[in-house]
């Protein structure tokens, strides 16, 4: 049982149960019930364990409605995110994964995306634009995703980023119908076989290319790219956007020449920020914008609050979206800072939060933007 | 419906806990049932107590509906607030109905002319103190598991902090009324906003350590305090505990006000040099003969709370005391025990609790027994082969000098073995406190704890009785949280 690999960190917190990590823990906020915390998930597995339980769809229920945001893993010395994977390895392996996971997993399979769209149109948003197609001579493979390929409002966002590359003078390309999912979702939903197919397909294709660095558009990339290609023996040099922002606009390569008069808060995405401890870079790139206010919300930085997205819930959507789902709780306390802005550098997060807002009746108070949309009107 | 509710109309029973509290705040699933089975008390590493439905209302009058069913139909209410407790307090051991308070977490009012609180009893201590520091104020009271305990919990079990020599850490220093839910579902409130009466009985301080036996608490009004606008922490070794009871005794009759007096047993001033070491790479020799180390703090204006620290100053060379002069070391002391954040289990030492239950007992005795009871601690642990984890360490938990002591130990949870040793070393020890003219809990309560056969010893036949018969007065069906403190 892959759980047994976690049986120190599962008995530690069953001996011990302090509950650190259940305060902020996104889906806790949602479902109420500790069975839904990291605490409660730590239980569960100990229970499996144990013996007293055994693997069930109600368990699946309880282990998919995380969004593997790492709260509870920066709360706690004991790896809570990794026995929550362990425990959806397992239910993978067993065949007890909801059946949204399963369309999910099906779908990236067969299509190398979740929404079942065919490759053609993966570039289709790059024909209004001068981003061209990745050659070996580029610097930059500019990794786009899922969300910013196909997602109308994922468009936008990639749209932005690629305006600013230009106008940095920036040698890059794109792979096109040739992108495929990165693997972060699927890795985090537990199904290894499929994420190792995934970064295998991708590696090889990197490397045929000769491609040494890439920036990509979301974190979740970033984190699959950096962390766990790795560990396959390929290094690859990659960025998250707002790293590469952050060093041509201190090198002058980007040039910030526009105002941008209004109160700004940012979002911390956590395949950025917990999991990468970038905190940095994106409000340095805030900050650098002459008029812009930034005031940080109540939880920041380590101590952010998910978006609700991570950990696969972004397609799969079991938090609903009553008042208590976590984009809504997260606008709210953006909103409560005053910024007419909410910052993002994710366009998951741009998507669950944008939707929060209008759930929430603040689209004339507060606007959803990512940096890279930001950026692209005042460069 | 498993369990002992099927000895119930358990389906009658589950549907009207839905009607009551909305289909999605019940459950009785097992998954959903297991994460309240236990607690950090004293149990084997295998053990379990199962309650029968969880339920999570979000107001009193739910609340109050969930109990009378329960009066009716005789079953078991434990109501579960952070689930941090050492000594099974709200665990169902005998089944029954879980009554999650986390539902319950809104402030009321904030008063800050009036320098009081009045909050829902869910809301975790932490989440208390983010928002009365918006209004520069703070309540005192800071358990080491603010970020999981509960308001209602910390009056239910009356626990303590570390500022309880100038604030006053129990309670019965804080509290001004309650909102109860009787065990028959009545909903009564007692006290007021008033800091001071005596028109009638002081029945809101009967639920401070009732552990959920008399009652739920789900409102109560506390006095808060303004932020100190300056403090200063300092650590003191020596090289008896008595020597360091002493300084500290000398300190309050000099008529210095300090705000926290934590005295540590070497054991558990190690735990912060080694951290020392690891986030500093220096090192800390504390002297050889060094028994105990004292944590002091003063508050308030700068030059008041720096005057005050000048004059315990020359009080810790009288009474034989080293001031720590790293300051680097009393930071990390102080961060870790009042933001406590937990960093520490993130370094590599001590990894007592990836192998070990850290555990023990919390005992008040008279302040001048404190060195004997420490002495009796270190016998017994010899006896009972233990070893002493982080030691024993003691604040104040009423105004100036009341000794709350904590006894530690770590114990192999996995050893069914060891965990009955432990819980011999535990009666063993609070037996003794009872002859020091001492008691078996100070802030932990009895619950389910090797203690609890003590309770006749610790009090007259009269005085169990007493307290048995006012207990069935206002729970003449035993269902609030039965098993627990008095026996059945």
């Amino acid at each position: 049982m892959l759980m047994k690999g976690f049986k120190q960190d599962i008995y530690t917190c069953n001996r011990c149960k302090c509950g650190f990590c259940r305060e902020e823990c996104p889906s806790y906020k949602t479902f109420g019930l500790e069975s839904y915390s990291g605490r409660g998930r730590m239980s569960i597995a100990w229970a499996v364990l144990e013996g007293k339980l055994g693997l069930t769809n109600e368990i699946a229920k309880r282990i998919y409605a995380c969004t593997m945001c790492g709260y509870c893993s920066a709360r706690c010395s004991m790896n809570v995110t990794a026995v929550i994977k362990a425990l959806r390895e397992e239910l993978v392996e067993r065949g007890l994964v909801p059946p949204e996971v399963r369309d999910f997993l099906e779908n990236t399979y067969k299509y190398g995306n979740p929404w079942k769209q065919p490759r053609e149109k993966r570039s289709e948003w790059t024909k209004s634009t001068e981003i061209r197609l990745y050659e070996s001579n580029h610097e930059f493979l500019y990794h786009v995703g899922n969300v910013g390929s196909y997602d109308t409002r994922g468009n936008n966002v990639a749209k932005a980023l690629g305006k600013i590359l230009l106008e940095g003078g920036l040698s890059f390309g794109v792979l096109g119908r040739d992108e495929d999912c990165d693997g972060n979702e699927v890795n985090m939903l537990g199904e290894k076989g499929l994420f190792q197919l995934l970064m295998k397909k991708n590696i090889q294709k990197f490397k045929k290319l000769g491609v040494k660095e890439i920036v990509t558009l979301s974190p979740h990339a970033y984190n699959a790219i950096k962390n766990e290609y790795p560990r396959h023996g390929e290094n690859f040099e990659v960025m998250h956007y707002t790293q590469l922002l952050q060093e041509i606009i201190r090198n002058g390569k980007l040039h910030i020449s526009k105002r941008l008069n209004a109160r700004v808060t940012y979002h911390d995405p956590c395949f950025l920020g917990r999991y990468n401890k970038e905190y940095d870079a994106p409000r340095e790139i805030l900050q650098n914008i002459p008029g812009i206010e930034l005031v940080e919300m109540d939880r920041n930085k380590e101590n952010s609050f998910c978006c609700g997205g991570g950990g696969g819930n972004f397609y799969t959507n079991f938090f609903g979206g009553g008042e208590d789902s976590p984009n809504r709780i997260r606008v709210r306390e953006a909103y409560n800072t005053g910024a007419e802005i909410l910052a993002v550098a994710c366009p998951t997060c741009m998507i669950m939060l944008d939707d929060a807002v209008k759930v929430e009746g603040l689209e004339e108070k507060l606007t959803i933007r990512d940096i890279s949309e930001i950026v692209s009107e005042v460069v | 419906m498993a369990g002992k509710l099927a000895n119930w109309n358990s389906e009658k029973i589950f549907a009207t806990l839905k009607n009551i509290v909305g289909p999605e705040n019940v459950s009785c699933s097992e998954v959903d049932l297991i994460p309240y089975g236990r607690d950090w008390s004293l149990v084997s590493a295998s053990t379990i107590y199962m309650p029968d439905v969880v339920v999570r209302p979000k107001t009193t009058t739910e609340i109050a509906e969930v109990v009378r069913l329960a009066n009716k139909e005789r079953i078991p209410v434990v109501p579960w607030g952070g689930g941090t407790g050492l000594s099974g307090g709200a665990l169902a051991v005998k089944g029954g109905i879980i009554i999650d308070m986390k539902g319950l977490d809104r402030i009321i009012e904030i008063d800050e002319e009036n320098l009081t609180i009045t909050t829902q009893t869910g809301i975790t201590v932490q989440k208390l103190n983010e928002a009365l520091k918006k209004h520069q104020l703070w309540w005192p009271h800071d358990p080491e598991s603010k970020f999981a305990s509960t308001v209602g919990a910390a009056i239910a079990c009356d626990n303590a902090g570390t500022f309880g020599t100038k604030y006053g850490g129990s309670l019965v220093d804080y509290l001004l009324g309650i909102e109860v839910v009787l065990p028959t579902g009545d909903v009564v409130k007692f006290g007021s906003q008033a800091p001071h009466s005596v028109s009638g009985y002081p029945l809101h301080w009967l639920f401070i350590g009732s552990e959920g036996t008399l009652g739920i608490i789900t409102e109560a009004t506390l006095r808060v305090y303004r932020l100190p606008q300056y403090r200063c922490v300092d650590i003191i070794v020596f090289d008896s505990f008595k020597s360091a009871i002493n300084a500290g005794l000398k300190i309050i009759e000099a008529g210095l006000d300090p705000e926290s007096i934590h005295i540590m047993a070497k054991e558990g001033f190690i735990y912060y040099t080694k951290l020392y070491e690891v986030m500093f790479n220096k090192v800390f020799k504390p002297p050889e003969k060094m028994e105990a180390a004292m944590a002091i703090s003063f508050a308030g204006l700068k030059d008041v709370a720096e005057f005050q620290r000048s004059v315990a100053f020359k009080i810790f060379l009288e009474t034989g005391g080293m001031v720590v002069e790293e300051r680097e070391l009393v930071d990390i002391f102080w961060t870790e025990k009042h933001t406590l954040s937990y960093d520490a289990g993130k370094n590599p030492w001590p990894l007592s609790q990836t192998r070990y239950k850290y555990t023990g007992i919390d005992l008040c005795v008279p302040i001048g027994k404190v060195p004997a009871l420490y002495k009796k601690y270190k016998v017994l642990l010899k006896k009972y082969n233990f070893k002493p984890a982080t030691g024993c360490f003691m604040y104040s938990k009423r105004l100036k000098f009341a000794p709350n002591c904590i006894f530690t130990i770590n114990v192999n949870d996995e050893d069914s073995e060891e965990v009955e040793r432990a819980k011999k070393f535990i009666h063993e020890l609070a037996k003794y406190s009872i002859e020091c003219g001492g008691t078996i809990s100070s802030s932990r309560g009895v619950g389910i704890a090797a203690t609890q056969s003590l309770m006749p010893v610790e009090h007259t036949h009269l005085a169990l009785e007493s307290m048995k018969k006012l207990k069935h007065m206002l729970d003449p069906n035993n269902i609030m949280n039965p098993g627990k403190k008095l026996t059945d």
